[in-house]
């Protein structure tokens, strides 16, 4: 589609490969709007046999069975069960201290985005990834079909990398422009000075089956600092001074852990899936391990 | 411990800006480097409980603050050089020359000098490094290197530990000789090349002399590369000694022996002291309350054999000042009478009635047994084996010759010993003598130079041999070594013969009284007839040569510390007895007897050692060394020390910096 395709990929070939075995699945089951590969709660035009009911007058004929209207002289309207389409949505924090690692949380954001949507695509289910500082405006395209996965890249690439916009703020937006139902895959490092508890506090009311993945870098979780060091926040630039000692290590690691178990705590009460990653962790691993047990895909 | 400053002001001042520099630096951190991280949220989180108590909190993230302040700490200490006092050490090399001469033994604090000298030493072997060597010379009338160069400290102490004082007296001319030895090493010099070859690295070192003087001066020696240093031992003390111990026969009662004592009192106040006698342990006589001024000598006399029951043919006399002083050794002394020991003498003569009158004098005989025989006798067996056994003490040869030399003195009158070494000067004539040697025993005392002599000759001895008597013609009476022996001649005849063949008299000597006094001197000197009626004196640590009437295989003497020691007989037919260290009274045992046959005394009699005032400088060579009772400061300092462990604290600051390891 685009003709400025990057020279590596978000997603390599081989991992495509495997990605097209997989499936989204939804612990819930929503009404999707068109027809998809999945059943729905709705009847409608399928193959399928559901159920039967009393004929009411404005029916469509069509789905009369007549064969019951022989038998017993009553009308009787056949009911087949809707495959629908199921929606997915990928929520990427593009602040800025995503774009950090190596690889950049924000690239790994995106290859995991681009991985759990091309499954999604290859199934027929509607995908929209977005990032937080998405606007009702500039909202991330809607795609479909297995043929969309070179918008989706193009997307990806093109999501800036320092729109600085806090999680409260971009999931509370989110929230506002996309009130349907589906799976919500939220890609973020949970880093709000705010605190995540509030940013993530709108998602419950949705009806949303929502996973938050916790990625941070290795840089994060074993930091590899010594000396007397100033700490400057690349978000708002806020400093911190710091002697680094092994003690101090010892308790910023414990601090880590504490964060991660309240993060974790914090989605399994409220019905969200909590999964931490680190940049180290490859996506096809992540994919077709971590989120399988988890079971966001089959 | 003390400091000198290494810096000038300006110096210190700039070292003083850096440790509060170092702290501004710390609090104003200057230092730190800023470094962005995705996020300070748990960071921020992290130190949040750090802040409670904050002061202490940051100095405790600031071990390396410590670590710096410490170390600008250290450096500046080391600019303080401190250091402790220490005893001087020039060199790494160190000669400890130890006094152990009778003066030693005086009592100093709490014990003897050498007590204190022994401490002194020890205190600089334990200054040693470890890379410094010492060695050890005892010294008294002769050194003895204790032990040579080591760095083995206990060994030193060891040696140092054993050592012992002796009675005898001070030399310090052969310790410094060995000393010297050791430091300058010996040169050589080549032919046509002018400068000297040294063979051996030389070798600087301190040479500490612990000495409370009592020796000559040594104009003569060089130090080169030692240098000296006098240690004073001991504190000048007033002391009163025996100086001089000796007996004589009066000669005009026979039978009376005469003592004489000197006392010396080395002090700066008079002294009064108690002088006792003792014949054979017997008290004999007391003197009480003698006065001696200070710094003078006092003679005493005591008459011993007045009486018939004081018999004084043997026994031993023993002189004790019963006041007590700092020295005891020089407080008594000893003077021993033996039985007359007789001179075995042989005259071959042809017939000399002058000689023979003047050795058969009632005096005479009382010290000689003579023998008289013809020169024909000489060719008898009877001579020969008598000559080859030693029996003899003196064989006098008046105007003839043996064919081979007797194992004894000799006395040749008119005619040389048949030895090539024997040479005449010219041809007889008329002697005319210039001057007669006061100093040998020989021509002690005479008066010569009156005498006519007709025909007489010069003689030249052996290497060695001295001219008693120089005339016009050269040496009249001349005596030379011979293995042991000693030769005497006198190369005029008392007889002549004039040209009608009478017997005339070649000279007028014998009418003088020069003449019977130099048959004495022979008989006492040449014969060996023991002094009058006394044993030499002996010092401690002398050789002592010992005699016996009839030649034994050996003779054991028992000492005063009861000890018996066996000395065989030397080749000139005496017994030389070494081991004369103890101060008394010692038996001597000739052959298989039990009786004991002579005795002698070793006796302590020497001014410079019963001197105790300790000199403040001494002479070597030509340079005065002064004595320090104080030792010269040196320093032992830390520098180095605090220099290294700087560096191992900046080792520790950064394995800390680096590995993070904080406590």
């Amino acid at each position: 589609m685009s003709s400025t395709r990057p020279e590596n990929p978000i997603l390599s070939p081989a991992l495509l490969a495997k990605l097209e075995r997989f499936e989204l699945v939804s612990r819930k089951i929503f009404r999707g709007r068109m027809k998809g590969e999945r059943r729905s709660p709705r009847q409608g035009q399928s193959v399928e046999f559901a159920d039967f009911r009393n004929y009411v007058p404005g029916d469509d004929l069509r789905f009369i069975d007549w064969n019951l209207y022989a038998r017993l002289d009553k009308l009787f309207l056949k009911l087949f069960l809707e495959e629908e389409d199921l929606h997915f949505y990928g929520l990427i924090d593009t602040s800025s201290s995503m774009n950090f690692g190596k690889p950049s949380k924000l690239d790994y954001a995106k290859e995991l985005a681009a991985a759990l949507g091309y499954i999604g695509l290859c199934r027929s289910d509607r995908v929209r990834i977005e990032s937080l500082a998405s606007t009702p405006r500039n909202p991330g395209p809607i795609l479909r079909g297995r043929a969309s996965l070179w918008r989706m890249m193009d997307y990806l690439q093109g999501i800036p990398s320092d729109a600085n916009v806090p999680l409260k703020e971009g999931i509370k937006n989110f929230c506002l422009r996309n009130s349907g139902q589906g799976i919500l895959v939220l890609i973020t490092d949970l880093m709000d000075k705010g605190g995540f508890e509030q940013a993530l506090r709108p998602l419950v009311g949705q009806r949303l089956d929502v996973y938050v993945i916790h990625v941070l870098s290795q840089e994060e979780i074993d930091p590899d600092i010594k000396g007397d060091i100033k700490l400057v926040d690349c978000e708002d630039g806020e400093a911190r001074e710091i002697t680094v000692s092994k003690p101090l290590l010892d308790k910023y690691k414990r601090t880590l852990a504490g964060f991660i178990e309240g993060a974790r705590d914090f989605c399994s009460r409220r019905g969200m899936t909590y999964l931490m990653t680190s940049t180290a962790h490859p996506v096809e691993q992540l994919v077709g391990s971590y989120l399988r047990k988890r079971g966001l895909v089959r | 411990m003390n400091f000198i400053s290494a810096l000038p002001w300006f110096g210190w001042l700039i070292l003083a800006v850096i440790p509060p520099l170092i702290l501004l630096l710390y609090f104003l951190r200057l230092k730190r480097q800023p470094l962005e991280v995705p996020s300070t949220y748990l960071w921020s989180k992290t130190i949040e409980d750090l802040h409670v108590n904050t002061i202490w909190q940051r100095l405790r993230k600031n071990l390396l603050l410590f670590l710096q302040l410490l170390l600008i700490a250290l450096i500046l200490l080391a600019c303080l050089r401190p250091g402790m006092q220490s005893r001087e050490r020039l060199q790494s090399r160190l000669i400890f020359l130890v006094d152990t001469s009778g003066s030693m033994s005086a009592k100093s604090e709490g014990g003897t000098r050498l007590d204190e000298a022994k401490k002194r030493i020890e205190a600089l072997i334990d200054d040693m490094q470890s890379n410094d060597a010492a060695m050890i010379i005892s010294f008294s009338d002769h050194a003895n290197v204790v032990q040579s160069y080591t760095n083995n400290r206990n060994l030193l102490k060891r040696k140092l530990a054993a050592l012992k004082p002796t009675n005898r007296i001070t030399k310090l001319d052969e310790a410094l000789r060995a000393a010297a030895g050791l430091a300058n090493p010996p040169q050589s010099f080549e032919e046509g090349n002018p400068a000297a070859l040294q063979l051996a690295q030389a070798m600087n070192a301190t040479l500490y002399i612990f000495s409370d003087g009592g020796f000559e001066t040594r104009p003569d020696f060089a130090l080169g590369n030692l240098e000296p240093q006098y240690v004073p031992v001991g504190k000048s003390v007033d002391n009163v000694g025996l100086i001089t111990f000796s007996t004589q026969e009066n000669p005009e009662k026979p039978g009376e022996i005469q003592a004489f004592g000197q006392l010396q009192n080395s002090g700066t106040t008079d002294a009064k002291v108690d002088v006792d006698i003792y014949l054979d342990n017997k008290l004999l006589d007391a003197k009480k309350g003698l006065g001696v001024p200070a710094g003078k000598t006092l003679g005493l006399t005591f008459t011993v054999g007045q009486s018939a029951e004081q018999s004084v043919e043997a026994g031993v006399l023993k002189i004790q000042i019963v006041t007590p002083d700092a020295l005891p050794i020089d407080n008594s002394a000893y003077a021993v009478f033996n039985t007359r020991k007789k001179s075995r003498v042989l005259f071959v003569t042809s017939g000399n009635p002058t000689i023979e009158l003047t050795l058969k004098t009632e005096e005479m005989e009382k010290c000689l047994d003579l023998k008289v025989i013809s020169p024909g006798d000489l060719e008898k067996d009877v001579y020969k084996v008598d000559a080859k056994s030693g029996l003899y003490d003196l064989v006098m040869f008046d105007n003839c010759q043996p064919k081979e030399m007797p194992l004894a003195n000799t006395l040749f009158l008119g005619v040389l010993p048949p030895l090539p070494d024997w040479k005449r000067i010219g041809e007889p004539q008329v002697a005319s003598i210039f001057d007669v040697s006061q100093a040998h025993p020989l021509t002690d005392s005479l008066q010569m130079r009156d005498i006519l002599i007709a025909e007489a000759f010069g003689v030249e001895g052996p290497a060695g041999s001295l001219g008693l008597v120089d005339s016009n013609l050269g040496s009249l009476i001349t005596v030379g070594n011979r293995q042991g022996f000693e030769d005497a001649v006198v190369s005029f005849n008392l007889y002549g013969k004039n040209e009608s063949g009478q017997t005339i008299a070649n000279t007028d000597w014998p009418r003088q009284p020069s003449f019977p006094m130099f048959f004495q001197n022979v008989i006492y000197y040449l014969g060996r007839a023991a002094g009058l009626n006394q044993s030499p004196a002996v010092l401690p640590g002398e050789t002592v040569a010992l005699r016996t009437a009839i030649p034994h295989q050996n003779v054991t003497v028992g000492t005063p510390s009861g000890n018996t020691v066996v000395v065989p007989r030397s080749l000139s037919n005496d017994y030389l007895f070494i081991d004369s260290d103890d101060l008394g009274v010692y038996d001597v045992r000739e052959g298989e007897s039990d009786q004991v046959n002579q005795r002698f005394a070793v006796n302590m009699l020497n001014a410079r050692e019963s001197n105790l005032q300790v000199p403040t400088e001494i002479d070597i060579g030509f340079e005065k060394v002064t004595g320090s009772d104080v030792w010269q400061p040196a320093r032992y300092e830390f520098w180095r020390w605090i220099v290294l462990a700087s560096l191992a604290l900046l080792g520790l600051e950064w394995y800390i910096y680096n590995r993070r390891v904080y406590f």
